[in-house]
Parts: structure tokens; C-alpha cells; sequence
């Protein structure tokens, strides 16, 4: 089980989302932040504001899924970003993958290791 | 030591503080966040078209002596209730426990969030390497709360 960390511009959090609903991947928790980074901050009169917002999306998939779920990230991210291209600053974010070692549905009081969720793997696991 | 991840609804947050101090954990981190799962949430539309003719006229056209050629009159439209998956409101609790702790912290969370409904949550274990006290650099297992 693994717990993808994943940190975009929050221009592209849509894209994303939706490109992963569409392979399936539909559980996912998303929190804002912000980035100091190689990025150039954003200049405002003297004052340059270098914490630039993003947004943080948080996934917990079966190991196999992992790698269809990167490629989905980093491909989603890539085309939002050719679509904005000229007025955007070419940062993409970054991924990190963690290792989950339970899990825990609150909702059915019960340990729920090895494959788990997304949708299908999960429903029927709990039938 | 272990992370633990819990994801919980809002207004679970002050039970789920109590059931931790219960146990002696007082360090945890609270976030704001928003989750998108298998729980629904209501979406009051209305359809004026479809309440218009379902409704409405069709009642008014049942009573005898009125005009049902002038325009119906502005009821109250009927609300079609529909669910919709996005993403809702929650709240993550981060804290770091003891491998001995992990099980009854798990318990407590659960028995204080458990409704049997879709959105209660999830708890995640993740591994810890190492852990550092800022203020006096302290390893391990003294870094705990």
C-alpha cells in the first residue's frame, strides 16, 4: 500500500482530478498550501511574495496502481500546463510516494490491508 | 514509532480530542482539508419546467371553476433532491505515537467517529524513520509527548 504526496499549482488541481477519475481513482483528499521553491516569487510593488500558493492532493492506492497513478499526475499536469502556456511560469510540483503500512475504514470498524480501495477492490472486499 | 493519518468529519474533531487526551496523546496536528470518497452530498435543484407542468397545473386544472388557460400561479416549486460525489469539508489529524499505542489510539478513533455512514473516515499507519526534538535535539522515542 502506498500513499501518494502530490503538489501542483492549483490552476492544474482540476485537470488532475478529473484525469484521475477517469482511470478509476476517484478517493482522494486535496488541502491547500503554499511552495518556496526555484520558483520566482511574485513581485508586488517592493515586495516580492516568494510562498506561492498550491495545492496538495493525498491518494492511498494498492501498490500496483501507484505507477498508473504518477503517469496520470504527471500527464494531466503536463497538458494543463501547455494549455497555459505563456502566461504561467513552467513549474509543474512535485510527487512523493510513501509507504502505508495499515489501513483503516472507520465506517466499518475494520482493518483493511494488502489491495485496497479504489471502488471495485474495495466493495468487494467489504462484501 | 508510527504516523498516524486520520481522516475525519468536522464536527468529530472535539470527541476524537477527547478520546486522545483520554489515552495521553496530546500532540496532534489539525488540518484543514477537503476529501472526496464514496459519501454523497444533496443537491437542491429546481426544475421549473418539469414542477410547472407535473405539479401545479395539473392540480389547478383538477378544481372545478378555474381558468386553466391563465398562467399558474408562482407556488412554491417542489425540490428534486439528487446526490452528487465531490469533495467535501474534513478534518486530518497527523500524530506521532509509540508501536504499543497504535492499536488503542485506532480503537478510541474509531469508536469516536463511527456512525455506520459513508464519510466517517479513514486511519492510516505510516512507518517513521527517525524522529528529532527541535528544541533540545532529543532522538527517538523522547521526542513523544
Amino acid at each position: 500500500m502506498k500513499m501518494i504526496w502530490a503538489i501542483i499549482q492549483s490552476t492544474s488541481t482540476q485537470m488532475v482530478i478529473d484525469a484521475l477519475e477517469k482511470v478509476g481513482i476517484q478517493a482522494m483528499t486535496r488541502m491547500e498550501t503554499t511552495c518556496y521553491d526555484k520558483e520566482p516569487g511574485i513581485p508586488a510593488r517592493a515586495i516580492e511574495y516568494t510562498e506561492i500558493s498550491r495545492e496538495m492532493l493525498m491518494i492511498v492506492l494498492a501498490d500496483h496502481d501507484v505507477a498508473k497513478a504518477v503517469t496520470t499526475i504527471r500527464t494531466a499536469v503536463k497538458k494543463s500546463f501547455k494549455e497555459d502556456q505563456g502566461t504561467k511560469t513552467p513549474v509543474n510540483g512535485k510527487i512523493f510516494v510513501t509507504y502505508v503500512e495499515d489501513f483503516y475504514s472507520i465506517r466499518i470498524a475494520q482493518k483493511i490491508s494488502g489491495t485496497i480501495l479504489h471502488e471495485k477492490n474495495y466493495c468487494h472486499h467489504t462484501k | 514509532m508510527k504516523k498516524i493519518i486520520v481522516i475525519i468529519r468536522n464536527e468529530r474533531v472535539q470527541q476524537s480530542k477527547v478520546a486522545l487526551e483520554n489515552l495521553g496523546i496530546n500532540g496532534v496536528a489539525v488540518l484543514r482539508v477537503s476529501g472526496q470518497g464514496r459519501q454523497k452530498y444533496p443537491l437542491c435543484t429546481t426544475d421549473p419546467e418539469f414542477s410547472l407542468q407535473q405539479d401545479n397545473c395539473v392540480s389547478l386544472k383538477q378544481k372545478p371553476g378555474l381558468n386553466t388557460n391563465r398562467h399558474c400561479p408562482a407556488d412554491p416549486v417542489p425540490i428534486k433532491r439528487e446526490f452528487k460525489r465531490g469533495f467535501l469539508p474534513k478534518t486530518m489529524l497527523i500524530m506521532i505515537v509509540s508501536k504499543e499505542e497504535v492499536l488503542p489510539v485506532v480503537h478510541a478513533l474509531i469508536t469516536a467517529n463511527q456512525s455506520g455512514s459513508h464519510g466517517d473516515g479513514k486511519i492510516y499507519i505510516c512507518p517513521i524513520v527517525t524522529a528529532l526534538d527541535i528544541r533540545n535535539n532529543d532522538p527517538g522515542i523522547i521526542v513523544l509527548p
